[in-house]
């Protein structure tokens, strides 16, 4: 299982906003930012909720699981 | 005052009182190698580093409480060339050790690498200061800390093993570091791993 996220789409709905300005305004570096994105780094649920308060959304409208047989037939 | 902070701030005292003391009788005596003698270079190298160190302790005690401590802030940069930095300091300092061995101790060559890494860190030990502030995580956002977390870990199993194979290098007599060398030969190279791989996580994780 892997935690998905729609946090490029949240940020460019919120005025096209840059990975550096959602960052700043999470309190967080920009690397963070691009390794959520990513879904290289699952954030804590303290960081999860802040970023779902800063767009005015629930958390799992930004996060969803993606599950091993999803990642196994898009690898396929 | 909490019973935490009280004796955080009593162990800071005893480690400052440690460094400037130990530095202080460095350069008052010299113990068991009293009767070589001391070169100039020597001197100044002792000196220099006290002044350092002293300058760096009263700049931790002075600045944060001044308004330049509004300047002091911890960012993504700054995290990244405190790294690269150890890892500067990392390889000068083992290049030094395997090439000079004893030589890095007599003209305390060691102590200026240990130095220029350590002032990064007091800055960020202002930083926390000027803040309030005695948690690291204060400063550092939570996948900084995940990070030096993983490569904490990643450093004690890579740094045990290259220890070991030094150690059975230096038993059959291939290569031979001898008394304080060692010391210096594990400081360096915790540096070097700990700041390769923190990086290493922090950009690629």
């Amino acid at each position: 299982m892997r935690l998905g996220n729609h946090i490029r789409r949240c940020r460019f709905d919120h005025n096209e906003m840059s990975q550096k300005e959602l960052a700043k305004a999470i309190g967080v570096t920009r690397q963070t930012i691009f390794s959520i994105e990513k879904g290289r780094y699952a954030p804590s649920t303290l960081l999860a909720l802040k970023l779902a308060r800063f767009f005015g959304r629930s958390v799992e409208e930004i996060f969803y699981i993606i599950e091993d047989d999803e990642i196994k037939g898009g690898k396929e | 005052m909490s019973e935490f902070k009280k004796w955080q701030t009593i162990l800071k005292i005893i480690l400052i009182v440690a460094i400037i003391g130990g530095l202080m009788i460095s350069i008052t005596n010299r113990g068991d190698q009293e009767e070589q003698e001391e070169t100039v270079y020597e001197k100044i190298f002792k000196i220099t580093a006290f002044f350092m160190v002293a300058l760096v302790v009263i700049m931790y005690w002075v600045l944060p409480n001044t308004k330049i401590a509004e300047h002091f802030k911890m960012n993504e940069s700054l995290f990244v060339a405190s790294h690269i930095l150890g890892i500067v300091c990392g390889v000068l300092g083992l290049i030094a050790t395997l090439l000079w061995k004893q030589t890095v101790i007599e003209i305390h060559l060691f102590e200026f690498m240990v130095v220029l890494f350590g002032i990064i860190f007091v800055y960020w030990a202002m930083i926390l200061k000027a803040r309030k502030s005695v948690k690291i995580s204060d400063i550092l956002d939570e996948k900084q800390m995940d990070n030096i977390r993983s490569s904490a870990a990643l450093s004690l199993f890579v740094v045990t093993g290259i220890m070991l194979m030094m150690y059975f290098i230096s038993y059959h007599q291939l290569f031979v570091l001898e008394g304080k060398v060692w010391f210096l030969f594990y400081f360096f190279m915790t540096l070097l791993i700990y700041s390769c791989s923190t990086i290493y996580y922090f950009k690629k994780e």
